[in-house]
């Protein structure tokens, strides 16, 4: 028996929530400790990341396109989006500020969303790569994904702090709506997804 | 092929990433267990679990209403003055029109972070008690199922990019509020990692008749 015993071909059912383990047998088992639904594995994990997945791919694009603040310095200012928000940082010398935004506003969504096609395509047809890295893979993800609201946070406080009427202002622009629902969806994927189904792979 | 009769479950714990069947760490080891197979962290150790919560999510609590209403930052631009708070800054956007990202802001920054320090003062003085252990279990779900949408550490990286950013534009300083808020954070997160969940669980398990 050189097969590592997992809790499937041991008959048994993780609780996600309270982490009891569960005989399975049952047909629609229920955690006796916490009252959860338990399953083997999370049911429809596939379809609904990889509808969230797309979802999140199509706004991607007005998030970049449209102007996500709207700031007025001293009587005179323009719109500007994430990428232009970053330039005009640059321009500023502020680079460390610019690669902090840079990363928090656009790796980190694009990266998430990429990680999980990647993971979503490996179980989908079946290819084998080592599980241990897609695992890896995956936790990076999960980790990373809140600090994308770094820049609506970011708008946020600049909106409250300058509000000087014409003189100066920020407001938000509607680029902004379509990056928080990103955000939040990007983070509904990662959690919906079911590493388990990678090291099923392997087992089959 | 099931599991031979003899091992009992307690003994055994599963990994929620790879499927994996573990062998519980016991209970005098004083340090983290992960999963031999994928790495996940499967049991976090923290001493004294229950009356540290206790204290750190009183401390937390007590401290959220300034940094929540005293502003955080100060500006000023050739006379014109500003300030920020976490509320205004929720009121500000959703006085623009922007309610979805403002109820987005309000969720992570304040209301999350404000009920988790509740419900661990709540869950850690009951448990410290003895009381109610069925009653716990609606609470301690809610808990689990709001930790990650707590993000006072990614609010924080903003204030400090808020900060730096307008040095160009006026004079800018940090307000009271500031304080309370780094405050705030260090209490929110060392109370929830000194709470352990799973200790929680089987707490309430063994206490419920
Ligand atoms: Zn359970
Ligand atoms: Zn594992």
């Amino acid at each position: 028996m050189n097969r590592e015993q997992t809790l499937r071909n041991s008959g048994l059912i993780l609780c996600l929530t309270c982490h009891k383990l569960i005989r399975a047998g049952k047909k629609h088992p229920r955690c006796p400790r916490c009252g959860s639904l338990v399953h083997s594995r999370t049911p429809g994990s596939l379809s609904t990341t990889w509808a969230l997945v797309i979802t999140g791919f199509w706004l991607l694009i007005p998030a970049n396109i449209l102007p996500i603040t709207q700031v007025v310095y001293l009587g005179d200012g323009q719109p500007d989006t994430i990428i232009s928000g970053i330039i005009s940082l640059i321009n500023d010398g502020m680079l460390p500020i610019a690669i902090l935004v840079f990363l928090a506003s656009i790796v980190v969504p694009i990266l998430k969303l990429l990680g999980i096609s990647f993971l979503l395509l490996c179980v989908q047809f079946k290819w084998t790569f080592s599980a241990y890295h897609c695992t890896l893979l995956y936790r990076f993800i999960s980790l990373i994904g809140r600090w994308s609201m770094l820049d609506l946070f970011m708008i946020s406080i600049l909106t409250a702090l300058v509000d000087m009427g014409a003189v100066s202002s920020v407001t938000p622009g509607p680029g902004a709506t379509a990056f928080a629902t990103v955000v939040v969806i990007t983070l509904f994927a990662s959690k919906r997804f079911d590493p388990r189904l990678i090291w099923d792979l392997k087992e089959t | 092929m099931g599991i031979p009769l003899t091992i009992k479950p307690q003994t055994l714990i599963g990994c929620p990433n790879c499927d994996l069947l573990v062998q519980r760490p016991s209970s005098k080891k004083r340090h983290d267990a992960c999963c031999p197979r994928c790495g996940s962290l499967l049991v976090r150790s923290s001493l004294d679990s229950i009356n540290r919560t206790l204290a750190l999510s009183i401390s937390g609590l007590i401290l959220f209403i300034p940094a929540c209403f005293l502003p955080l930052l100060e500006l000023n631009i050739y006379g014109h003055t500003g300030s920020c708070t976490m509320i205004k800054g929720v009121l500000q956007m959703m006085k623009s029109g922007y309610w979805w990202m403002s109820c987005l802001v309000l969720f992570c920054s304040i209301l999350v972070p404000f009920f988790i320090q509740m419900l661990l003062f709540g869950l850690s003085l009951a448990l410290k008690l003895g009381a109610w252990p069925s009653l716990l279990v609606r609470p301690l779900k809610l808990y689990q199922s709001l930790t990650e949408w707590a993000m006072l550490d990614v609010y924080m990286l903003g204030i400090l990019i808020a900060l730096i950013k307008m040095e160009d534009y006026g004079d800018i300083f940090p307000g009271p509020g500031l304080y309370c808020f780094i405050g705030l954070l260090v209490l929110a997160t060392l109370s929830i990692l000194s709470f352990d969940a799973g200790l929680a669980w089987s707490l309430i398990e063994r206490r419920t008749p």
